[in-house]
């Protein structure tokens, strides 16, 4: 008898069924699941170019500081022994120039000038325009006027003369 | 054309390629098993309903997933119980934190007040039937056995499928049926009824 009435008790516990809109309800959530996950992937898309826009970006902004970084004179030695190219001398101009005048306000002049330096880089990659800087101009640097230095006379000094004895001119004893 | 003798597998297939009356189909078709397992687990209607419809929005979004291995309605069912679990773990923690009291999981709707045996059977024949007599110690039962006995008496799930779903072989699931069954009656015994 137990056990019947046990078996009927739990069958009773979850003898129910779900409401009847419940294929409803979850059509209509699938649906909406749909749609959200569409317009994510409608976002996407316009993220896409913006996204890639933004790395092309940075590459340039990256690979010109790098290219404006002077190299260390055992890269240039290594790569140049490795790729021989043509390093372009910057013309020979008087890119800093201090100069005294005599007798005269003394003006300090300084002259920056940037010449362009062939890069290994440039060699690497030569589907790439190579970006090379024009010299930089500045307005001299007026230091401004230092008086003429005068002449340094330093005083007279009296002391006492000094009287030495005559010497003899016989063989020089040694030192003891 | 109508859905009626169309296989689950071929819905499957076909709600895979976007056939949104398919999966619907398939949804008339498990509704009531889906729903009764949830409820089995979580003991709360508005709860089972939650359940079924998230396990079947689940199952619909990972249907590339399914590879037939088992049947659609295991795999469904595989898929509910893991979501009702949750949900009466959640729940269980809710209680303990508001009924220090409860005693465990399957006092989750408050009816397991009752200490066995505490009452004499005259006053327990007074204020109750057996059969609620019954239903309280059919819950009050470990989770285990509760869950295969409430599984394997709804008629909706063979022994392999509530295996797939509590995750134990078919000989584990009807030995805690029978021991659902046994302690059951024994807590009866103790209450003071006598099997006739």
């Amino acid at each position: 008898m137990f056990d019947d009435e046990i078996d009927n008790a739990a069958r009773e516990l979850t003898d129910a069924q779900p409401r009847a809109d419940f294929a409803i309800r979850v059509m209509a959530r699938i649906a909406a699941g749909r749609a959200r996950r569409q317009g994510a992937v409608n976002w996407r898309w316009m993220l896409a170019p913006i996204a890639a826009a933004a790395i092309v970006a940075v590459a340039i902004v990256l690979g010109r500081g790098w290219r404006t970084q002077a190299p260390q004179p055992s890269q240039v030695a290594k790569i140049t022994a490795e790729h021989p190219v043509a390093v372009v001398q910057p013309p020979p101009s008087p890119a800093r120039s201090v100069g005294p005048t005599p007798g005269a306000a003394r003006h300090a002049s300084v002259t920056v000038s940037r010449a362009p330096v062939a890069s290994p880089a440039d060699q690497d990659f030569p589907g790439i325009e190579s970006i090379r800087l024009v010299p930089v101009d500045m307005e001299p640097i007026d230091v401004g006027s230092i008086p003429p230095l005068s002449t340094i006379e330093p005083p007279t000094i009296a002391m006492p003369a000094l009287e030495l004895p005559a010497m003899s001119s016989g063989p020089a004893s040694p030192i003891s | 054309m109508s859905l009626d003798r169309v296989t689950d597998a071929e819905l499957v297939d076909r709600a895979r390629r976007g056939d949104s009356t398919a999966f619907s189909e398939l949804v008339d078709r498990h509704r009531s098993a889906v729903y009764r397992a949830a409820l089995a687990a979580v003991g709360s209607p508005a709860d089972a309903d939650d359940v079924a419809q998230d396990a079947f929005v689940k199952a619909y979004w990972r249907l590339d997933g399914f590879r037939g291995e088992a049947s659609f309605k295991t795999w469904l069912l595989t898929i509910t119980w893991r979501l009702a679990i949750n949900r009466r773990r959640g729940i269980t923690r809710w209680l303990r934190r508001t009924r220090p009291a409860v005693r465990d999981e399957a006092d989750a709707d408050g009816a397991l007040d009752i200490e066995s045996g505490a009452r004499s059977p005259e006053q327990q024949l007074g204020d109750r039937t057996l059969r609620q007599a019954i239903v309280a110690e059919i819950r009050a039962l470990p989770p285990k056995l509760r869950d295969v006995l409430l599984l394997a008496q709804s008629g909706e799930y063979s022994y392999e499928q509530i295996g797939a779903m509590v995750k134990a072989p078919v000989g584990t699931v009807k030995w805690r049926v029978s021991e659902a069954r046994r302690v059951v009656k024994l807590r009866l015994h103790n209450r003071g009824y006598t099997d006739v």
